[in-house]
């Protein structure tokens, strides 16, 4: 088995991938912690450029002194590389409200799986000179290239955010509570559905709502009042950290549905079987490897041909 | 690399033409010289070509049947919705056959429960709003041609408009499509109206979205729709100079206040604006600013009063609130109009579209001024300043072609300007035959040749809509503006 390649500058990188090119071998897996840099943050302009070795941790420290994140809250964050989230499309909770990394992402600069270093997009919040490239690596698990460094846009820190609980041994009380919420006049930044709760009889399975709003201080609140009694508030995120513990988010299992169909397919699932699910998007983390059945389209397949042409990088899975 | 491979025009024969007519019938093809002439351009009107033929389908099965003949024969295809592009997008320029796709203008379906709607390509954009609004839902971009231009057109430009500075663009809302490739060849891309939103393998969809209708036909869109705000306060602050609007403009970003939209008017724009519509613009004003905030009611009241107060600390005149619904609606007819209204100020004009980082607004704003006299022409103002995004309109007279030849050339010291400030030579309306002279100084040529390639991915043999966006591009023969009765 090959050594990890940690190459010191882009320029390294693109060497080490066109000598992986020119020789028809795999690339060994890179890894990026020496490019870790903010490139340039205008604060002003809402907007950042860092090298994709960045955490999103140690990023979002820096955009906090100015008030502002990148809205994106994925597990294991002073872990979890920029390219990490880029390439595995990697969210977290608060997706319900903000969505996912590709609506954040400006530009890109990868280096292709024969060696070319490749820019598109630009460091402006509004773009289309040219085609929008930097989409065909986001969710590409490193098969097309590998991600150097990119731009995002960047929101506001909420001023205020608080987080609310609901439980019951029910999916059929669950469901009418979720449609309740998700219909009703609140606006949540986050409406998860999960099973970590630990019921007193020993095969019970108690169901949790956790809801989150935020924002402007006097909206919080009028949402927190419209939620009801019956709703308990949260300190901490816990169910999400008990969940992502011990396991990562590109290698879990991961299905998406309708929105309205989500409490349909929870009932699907393994009695007992861990999961946490982002409830108002449709998209459920399960405790199993993840596995997938797909073939990729033609289009896919001439895509994967065109910029790996020789099979270096991993395969489109 | 760089260089498209030449194409041979090559005309229709009259077996394809026959072809054609089977398919979609006699009377949904085009071809006399006085039918075709409404298709000769977009809004970019200083270009102008016939294409050989126009067919106008009637759904996805009679596009592919289209497009696979096109392919047999080796015919160029240029996809077209309503064309108000402003960048000759859907020029033809070899000619070819052209695929209106204004009849396939349904909204086919709309889901409130999960947020989406199905709609055909030919769809307009505002009849999106109007079908969702029943449920209290809207369709979120709002490019100012929204009463005209077509979902499908909106995908084509990755279109924007004054809310996407809160709500995003057009890729952000494109769920997924229907989509015929360049060789008929009926294919769906991202979200399905069935599916879930994540989606497995390569992102296609965000792709093809803003790629100039040249990666293949769109036949039908899934778009996500976003609830109607609970409430909307909207201002109007009326400020002595552009410099201090967009001080204002810049001040409020800081603040960590997200407006719905943030749109400045200029002197020249708000007389056209006042003569066309009456409004009560202030005439003696130098820019006005329109701020709108949307959201939930409770917090939208100190947010408008911390609005206010930023704007009055650059010393605006006067801020106005819209008190009423109608009001705020006849203050966005003015904003969306205002291009129409500039036909008041002269008898043709270019709308230009560049952007740059909203702290190089008050940069931007004083070179633009320094064009006037350099070029010895108006320009009038009217964008996006949230955004940075700016849209001066150069007048000049057609019948002029010294005239005609300062404004392209004022048009294109504005978006050097624009790259040398960090900016881009496109926010909104695309490159298509306008701006392909900057592609090459925006991008590396190892940058070019990996577009092309992505697009050879979708269209090998890089028929759809060609000619467009890349430098070597083939261009009409003569850049010659006919002379034009005033707009």
């Amino acid at each position: 088995m090959s050594a990890v390649v940690r190459p010191a500058s882009v320029e390294a990188l693109r060497e080490a991938v066109a000598a992986a090119h020119a020789s028809k071998q795999r690339l060994a897996p890179v890894d990026l912690g020496a490019l870790s840099r903010v490139v340039a943050f205008s604060p002003d302009d809402m907007t950042v450029t860092v090298e994709a070795g960045i955490t999103v941790e140690a990023l979002q420290d820096v955009l906090a002194e100015a008030g502002q994140w990148l809205p994106i809250d994925p597990p294991h964050a002073s872990t979890t590389s920029i390219a990490d989230v880029l390439h595995d499309d990697i969210s977290g909770p608060r997706r319900f409200g903000h969505g996912t990394i590709r609506e954040h992402v400006l530009g890109v600069a990868a280096v292709v799986g024969d060696g070319r270093l490749i820019r598109s997009g630009g460091r402006v919040v509004k773009n289309v000179a040219g085609y929008d490239m930097a989409k065909v690596f986001v969710g590409d698990h490193r098969s097309l290239g590998l991600i150097v460094e990119a731009t995002f846009k960047l929101s506001p820190r909420p001023a205020h955010e608080r987080v609310f609980t609901w439980s019951s041994s029910s999916l059929d009380a669950v469901e009418v509570e979720l449609a309740r919420v998700l219909t009703g006049p609140t606006e949540p930044v986050l409406a998860d559905l999960h099973n970590s709760e630990r019921p007193g009889e020993a095969d019970a399975v108690t169901w949790s709502l956790v809801v989150g709003f935020a924002g402007h201080a006097d909206d919080v609140a009028w949402q927190a009042a419209h939620l009801g009694t019956s709703w308990d508030a949260l300190e901490t995120m816990g169910h999400e950290q008990r969940f992502w513990t011990g396991r990562a988010f590109a290698t879990t299992q991961r299905t998406s549905v309708l929105p309205s169909r989500l409490i349909d397919h929870v009932r699907t699932l393994r009695p007992g079987l861990a999961c946490v699910a982002r409830a108002g998007n449709g998209v459920i983390h399960t405790d199993e490897p993840r596995v997938t059945t797909r073939t990729p389209s033609p289009l896919e397949q001439r895509l994967k041909a065109t910029f790996d042409p020789h099979d270096i990088l991993p395969g489109l899975s | 690399m760089t260089t498209t491979t030449p194409q041979t025009p090559t005309v229709p024969t009259a077996e394809l033409l026959a072809g054609l007519r089977r398919v979609v019938g006699e009377a949904h093809v085009l071809s006399a010289p006085e039918a075709l002439q409404v298709y000769e351009c977009d809004a970019y009107t200083l270009q102008r070509r016939l294409p050989h033929v126009v067919v106008l389908p009637g759904n996805t099965d009679e596009v592919s049947a289209v497009v696979r003949a096109c392919a047999e024969h080796g015919v160029p295809i240029i996809p077209r919705g309503a064309g108000t592009s402003l960048s000759g997008g859907v020029l033809p320029v070899d000619g070819g056959v052209m695929i209106a796709l204004t009849r396939m203008n349904r909204v086919v379906s709309v889901d409130a429960r999960n947020r989406r709607a199905v709609v055909e390509a030919g769809c307009v954009n505002a009849w999106i709003s109007r079908a969702a609004a029943p449920y209290d839902l809207l369709y979120a971009p709002d490019p100012s041609s929204q009463t005209a231009c077509t979902i499908g057109g909106n995908v084509a430009t990755n279109s924007g408009g004054p809310h996407t500075l809160k709500y995003g663009v057009t890729t952000n809302h494109v769920l997924g499509f229907e989509f015929v490739q360049a060789d008929g060849e009926v294919t769906w891309l991202g979200v399905t109206p069935e599916g879930g939103e994540d989606v497995e393998g390569y992102d296609l969809r965000g792709a093809a979205i803003g790629s100039e209708g040249m990666f293949g036909v769109v036949t039908r869109v899934l778009v996500r729709l976003v609830r109607r705000p609970q409430a909307w306060k909207t201002y109007l602050a009326v400020f002595e100079s552009v410099a201090d609007a967009s001080q204002a403009v810049s001040d409020i970003i800081r603040a960590g206040i997200v407006p719905a939209a943030l749109e400045m008017m200029d002197r020249e724009i708000v007389h056209a604006v006042e003569a066309a519509y009456h409004f009560g613009f202030p005439l003696d004003a130098g820019a006005v600013l329109i701020v709108e905030l949307d959201g939930l009611a409770p917090g939208l009241d100190s947010q408008g009063a911390d609005v206010v107060a930023r704007c009055e600390r650059h010393r605006a005149r006067e801020v106005r609130v819209a008190r009423t619904d109608q009001e705020r609606l006849a203050l966005w007819k003015c904003r969306k109009q205002a291009f129409g209204a500039v036909g008041r100020l002269s008898p043709a004009f270019l709308t230009q579209d560049g952007v740059v980082p909203r702290s190089k607004l008050p940069d931007i704003m004083a070179f633009i001024i320094e064009c006037t006299q350099t070029y010895g022409l108006r320009i009038a103002n009217v964008f996006h300043a949230g955004d940075g995004n700016i849209h001066p309109i150069v007048l000049y007279d057609e019948r002029d072609p010294d005239q005609v030849r300062r404004a392209v050339h004022a048009g294109e010291a504005i978006l050097a300007r624009c790259l040398a400030l960090g900016g881009s030579v496109s926010g909104e309306h695309g490159i298509g035959v306008e701006k392909i002279d900057f592609m090459a100084q925006q991008f590396s040529t190892d940058d070019l040749d990996a577009m092309q390639q992505l697009r050879r991915v979708f269209d090998p043999g890089a028929r759809c809509n060609p000619h467009k966006i890349f430098p070597g591009s083939k261009r009409c023969g003569d850049f010659q503006p006919r002379k034009r009765a005033s707009a």
